[in-house]
């Protein structure tokens, strides 16, 4: 580390943001943000996507000059613009995309750049992994120092990147969206992992847009709106309502719309499907207009469940019907045939091609409708995909806007809305609202609700509770590449719901059981 | 196969006691006591290297040689470990037509340690005592096309100039010759020069920027080989140009046929068939232990429109009857002295 | 709602115009560098800017048009074809050992030029999309393959004595343009329209850009990607026959290195190697920048290799201030 003399008493902040403004190309990200980080506390950094969260962290860590403003690290000035200056006062950064090598084990990841030698200047790896097995051990992993980093689940490669931060001396932790990626039980883990650093005096920061973590984890909340600072306080001091508020603007309760009463037709039937080798076949019917919701952990086997019924992934076993019709196993083109739709969960790994505009993209799906003899239609398609986009509300310079040039909402506003130029009767969602901000929420929430209302058959997979609460006329909780359980309307709206699904999640069905009886009755 | 049985059959009655005594050691089983083995590597499989493997097939079946056969596929390192593959096989000679001058000397050291001798053929071996070495004359072949355009200008010109890889020893040789021709006719001035690489292909893009930058200028192309030259010619037939004499060096099938149709005023005939068959036939002698010079020059005939019927004939129409008679042809000339001659009018022994 | 959809329609129509006239920008870069090379090159040389110079780069440019397209479409999914070079040797060895042996029938080696490049495609189209053998393994083992068919067809010698009507091919000329230039023009406008205006265009673009959303969007993308490799064989085929046809002769070491020209055309176009950017036109441009820098040099009268230095710069700067400018537009 660094010899820089400095002093870690609870009255010198470790970070300070003083009159932070920030623009790129003259328009304003941030404007005159005032924040102050102290030693041993957790601070959650609140925003809608696009709120100037992500800038920020990237100023406080040297990344990003910023326009006007300074920043201070333990009362030193921090040279703007260095990394280096910036790890070397001891900040550090675990960006959203983690930056660990998933070639190399583990704790080569940790000691990459620092390596441990030998007298003889070759690599000591003894040393290095032992005392990699020691680190992990002070944060309750028991993982082989040994593993290659890639075949870890996300959550733990995380947790190792906080280490390898704090191991090489970090004092100020930033963590950029660190629950996006990892399942809800890691979540719990990330949360000791960070109280055990602020024991230790550390000082993190971390950005979110999901109440449950900031209650978790924070012990006060900074919240960003459009660039400004909107909110500072103390968590005992501010209720969730206040915070959402702040972050969006207006209340809570606008957040999900009415849902439309189901019809009585069954357009989707999905009969003794067999998603993986082993697991029980999985029947369930959905109704014109009707949203049956898909919960449970990561891994359950939800993706796989929505991607078996469109054909990207066959079935062992099972048939899917939609109105009617057979569909062929194994290939998409029979389902987007039978107006079956998909809006998949990796949005740039498997919802869009990034490369291509928004037009391309959405003509893409329904290409036969646009072509003639294999020539495209321009009028044609430009007229339908325009219209579609704009029932959507997209936000775009045009329909030749390329993808990539589009913020996480309007990306899937184009992913869903692609599918609106022609009849759908069967809408596949998978985690709908996965990256997308606040704001963007309510209006994809209203069109999911509105395609619904016209007809459509919708099943959503979601780890958003709320999601599975408020917007599924009935859900099925998966575990293990099976169905679990299933709630009515009814057992949705009951208060202790959150807890039902989460036991019938993680399989402790005895109570489970005892509970629903109890909510049936 | 046959014919061998037989010189067998009626040659190991009378000889076979000494030469067995000596030991021949050759690698063939079949051979008999005085055949002799000869193991040839060529630097690829070109057109020159068919023709002569041709040659060389006649002469070796008329004069009971077996020959071993190798193309180096243009790698010298693959060229080296064929040389050393003949030397532990006991070869009676080995003929090198290299890949490049300057290698394969430790291979050739040796093959002296073991007594084979080894014979350079179309390139020379520098820095390396070889046994004998058939080598064409670049120099007098690059002077000889220089002249039969020089004729054909009347002293008096411009002309560009189609160069092989630079620094090969045929591109420096011929250009030598060339460029001592030129320097006796200050009538003639150089435009340009630059490599095509022996290519027709790239000969033709070439030549049309040229004629681009020079127009009618340019009042005659002398081409290092005849590919390049039918390269030129198709350029200037491209930019409608006519008159304008071509000059070649080599004499392949489609350079014979463009003198004789005119198109190209000359070239010089560097006949595979007759200079690979003579650095066999020089390569036997030695291994029979006879007396042969050590160095034999090709020079290469002049083939105008005058003798091209001949020199076609040879090369291209009657090449069978040609061949038959090659064996003879070949041991004449090397007792006469002009191992180039092959009958064509202009050409003495 | 109609009003305001077409309205909407409207708009986006007219957006979509002016990011046309962006796309047009995007390219601009190029198009200045090109303009520049140019002008220095007409500057120094008063033969240069000629119409019979015009038409020496073209002839030129014609063989290498046809498989830096097949190129284009290759790269566009994310691909490579180092197998182009091969295939012409073999295709035109193919197509003068036909001609040589078969009668004096132009079909002939026609038919043995499309077939040779045919096959070749489609190997490396299948290796490539059914057993998902890398493209660059899979065209660098066509290329040893196509090199070594070419010497076999040949017996390790070029092919020489060809009737004079070999030369069809490329020594035709309509309306004083040879036959190659023209195939040139429409290979370059048709593959335009293929890319821009067809649903197999769209296709391409959207395998290279993302293979599995493509999928999921009901694209059968081991087909396409058969299509490429075919196309791009073909076109191979097409240039091999053009080559050998020029100088009437079958040389089994034509096209040697070619595709490494065809590559830097497609890249100075602004091709992304990771697929799904690209234009045809940009291939165009990126072409015509090479073939001029070849002739250009040779009117200057610069050593043959000191050109490849100079072209080797001048591929690389071109990329690099395509670059940065790209950087600049954000």
């Amino acid at each position: 580390m660094s010899d820089t003399v400095v002093d870690d008493s609870p009255e010198i902040p470790m970070l300070r943001c003083r009159g932070v403004e920030m623009a790129f190309g003259g328009v304003p990200v941030l404007k005159g943000i005032d924040l102050q980080l102290r030693p041993g506390s957790v601070t959650a950094l609140a925003g809608e996507n696009g709120a100037g969260k992500s800038t920020l962290m990237k100023i406080a860590s040297g990344q990003y000059r910023p326009t006007a403003g300074d920043v201070e690290v333990r009362g030193q000035s921090l040279p703007s613009g260095s990394i280096r200056a910036a790890a070397d006062l001891g900040v550090a950064i675990v960006p959203q995309e983690l930056a660990s090598i998933p070639e190399l084990t583990v704790y080569e990841n940790l000691f990459v750049g620092r390596e441990l030698r030998t007298p003889l200047r070759t690599l000591d790896r003894r040393a290095m992994i032992a005392e990699t097995r020691t680190n992990l051990a002070g944060f309750g992993l028991d993982v082989d120092p040994r593993t290659v980093m890639g075949s870890l689940p996300v959550g733990v490669r995380q947790i190792i990147e906080i280490i390898k931060a704090t191991s090489r001396g970090a004092r100020v932790l930033l963590l950029d969206e660190p629950t996006s990626a990892i399942a809800e039980r890691e979540v719990a883990r990330l949360a000791e992992v960070v109280r055990s650093l602020r024991d230790q005096g550390v000082a993190v920061l971390f950005t979110t847009h999901k109440m449950e973590e900031i209650r978790a984890m924070a012990d006060r909340v900074v919240v960003l709106r459009d660039g400004g600072l909107v909110a500072d306080a103390d968590l005992t001091t501010i209720t969730d309502d206040e915070i959402v508020t702040a972050m969006i603007g207006r209340e809570l309760e606008d957040l999900f719309p009415e849902l439309p009463a189901p019809g009585d037709e069954v357009v989707l039937q999905v009969t003794d499907v067999v998603v993986s080798p082993g697991a029980a076949p999985i029947s369930f019917s959905v109704r014109r207009g009707e949203i049956l919701g898909l919960a449970g952990l990561v891994g359950a086997g939800r993706t796989e469940l929505l991607e078996c019924i469109y054909g990207i992934r066959r079935p062992l076993a099972g048939t899917v019907t939609v109105a009617g019709s057979l569909l062929r196993p194994g290939d998409p083109r029979s389902a987007i045939g039978r107006n079956v739709a998909i809006v998949p969960e990796d949005r740039k790994g498997a919802g869009a091609v990034l490369s291509m505009s928004v037009l391309d993209n959405a003509t893409l799906p329904r290409i036969a409708a646009f072509s003639r003899y294999g020539l495209l239609a321009e009028r044609r398609r430009t007229d339908a995909i325009g219209t579609a986009m704009s029932s959507m509300n997209l936000k775009s310079d045009g329909l030749g806007q390329h993808m990539e040039n589009l913020s996480g909402g309007n990306q899937q506003k184009v992913v869903l809305g692609r599918w609106l130029t022609g009849t759908v009767d069967a809408l596949l969602l998978d985690e709908p609202t996965r990256g997308v901000d606040v704001g963007a929420r309510t209006e994809i929430y209203r069109i999911i609700a509105e395609l619904a209302g016209q007809g459509m058959a919708v099943v959503m997979a979601s780890s958003d509770m709320p999601e599975i609460l408020s917007l599924s006329h009935r859900a099925l909780v998966l575990r293990d590449h099976t169905v679990a359980g299933s709630l009515t309307r009814a057992e949705l709206a009951s208060a202790d719901v959150q807890d039902v699904i989460f036991r019938l999640a993680s399989g402790q069905e005895a109570h489970t059981r005892l509970i629903l009886e109890e909510n049936a009755s | 196969m046959k014919h061998t049985l037989t010189t067998i059959a009626s040659a190991s009655v009378a000889v076979g006691m000494a030469f067995s005594l000596t030991g021949c050691g050759a690698g063939d089983p079949n051979a008999g006591a005085n055949t002799v083995t000869v193991g040839v590597t060529v630097y690829d499989m070109s057109s020159f290297i068919t023709q002569g493997r041709e040659g060389m097939e006649a002469y070796a079946s008329a004069n009971d040689i077996a020959l071993q056969w190798n193309s180096a596929g243009g790698d010298v390192s693959t060229q080296a470990n064929q040389v050393d593959q003949y030397v532990s096989a006991g070869v009676d000679a080995i003929i090198i037509v290299p890949v490049q001058a300057d290698a394969l000397g430790p291979q050739v050291e040796a093959a002296r340690a073991q007594d084979i001798p080894v014979v350079a053929v179309n390139t020379s071996l520098s820095g390396v005592e070889v046994a004998a070495s058939v080598q064409p004359d670049d120099v007098g072949a690059g002077a000889q096309e220089a002249t039969q355009m020089v004729d054909a200008l009347g002293g008096e010109g411009n002309v560009v100039i189609l160069e092989g890889p630079l620094g090969s020893s045929p591109q420096l040789d011929r250009r030598e010759g060339i460029d001592s021709v030129l320097a006796e006719n200050p009538g003639i001035e150089v435009l340009a020069h630059d490599t095509a690489n022996w290519s027709r292909d790239e000969a033709v893009n070439r030549t049309r920027n040229w004629i681009s930058a020079f127009g009618d200028d340019i009042d005659g192309v002398i081409s290092q080989n005849d590919d390049m030259a039918l390269g030129a010619i198709q350029a200037l037939r491209e930019a409608g140009i006519e008159d304008v004499p071509v000059v070649g060096i080599d004499g392949i099938e489609d350079g014979l046929r463009a003198v004789e149709s005119g198109e190209l005023i000359g070239t010089s005939l560097q006949h595979g068939t007759v200079e690979l068959a003579t650095g066999l036939a020089v390569a036997a002698r030695i291994a029979r232990g006879e007396d042969v010079d050590t160095e034999y020059v090709y020079t290469m005939p002049a083939v105008t429109a005058e003798n091209v019927e001949d020199a076609m004939t040879n090369v291209v129409s009657d090449r069978e009857a040609f061949l038959e008679e090659l064996p003879a042809l070949i041991d004449e000339n090397l007792d006469a002295g002009n191992i180039a001659y092959e009958g064509l009018p202009g050409q003495t022994r | 709602m109609t009003t305001s959809s077409a309205d909407v329609a409207t708009t986006h129509a007219a957006r979509d115009w002016a990011g046309t006239a962006g796309n047009f920008l995007v390219r601009h870069i190029m198009i200045v560098v090109m303009v520049a090379i140019i002008a220095f090159f007409a500057y120094r040389s008063a033969r240069f800017a000629t119409p019979d110079n015009l038409m020496t780069i073209l002839v030129a440019a014609a063989p290498f048009a046809l498989i830096a397209l097949g190129q284009t479409l290759v790269i566009l999914t994310g691909g490579i074809d180092l197998s182009v070079g091969s295939v012409i040797a073999a295709s035109a060895m193919a197509a003068a050992w036909s001609a040589k042996n078969l009668g004096d029938n132009p079909l002939y080696p026609l038919g043995a030029a499309v077939l040779a490049g045919l096959v070749a495609g489609a190997l490396n189209g299948l290796v490539v999309s059914r057993l998902n053998v890398p493209p660059f393994i899979a065209t660098l083992g066509m290329l040893t393959l196509a090199s070594g068919v070419a010497y076999v067809i040949g017996n390790g010698a070029p092919i020489n004595g060809l009737p004079s009507s070999y030369g069809v091919f490329a020594n035709t000329s309509v309306g004083g343009i040879t036959v190659p230039v023209i195939l040139m023009i429409v290979a370059i406008v048709a593959f335009a329209f293929i890319m821009r205006r067809t649903a197999y265009g769209l296709r391409v673009y959207a395998l290279g850009g993302n293979r599995f959303a493509a999928e999921i969007a009901g694209v059968r993308s081991k087909g396409i990607l058969f299509s490429v490799y075919v196309i791009s064989g073909l076109l191979a085929g097409l240039s091999g026959l053009m080559l050998s046809s020029r100088v009437i002769t079958g040389a089994p070491n034509l096209g040697q290195g070619y595709e490494l020209d065809a590559i830097a055309a497609v890249v100075i176009g602004g091709a992304s190697l990771m697929g799904g950017r690209g234009t045809v036109w940009g291939t165009a441009i990126g072409l015509l920048l090479i073939q001029t820098i070849n002739n250009g040099l040779d009117l200057l009268l610069v050593p043959a290799y000191w050109q490849n230095v100079i072209k080797g710069v001048i591929i690389v700067a071109a990329v690099a201030v395509d670059v940065w400018a790209a950087k600049r537009r954000k």
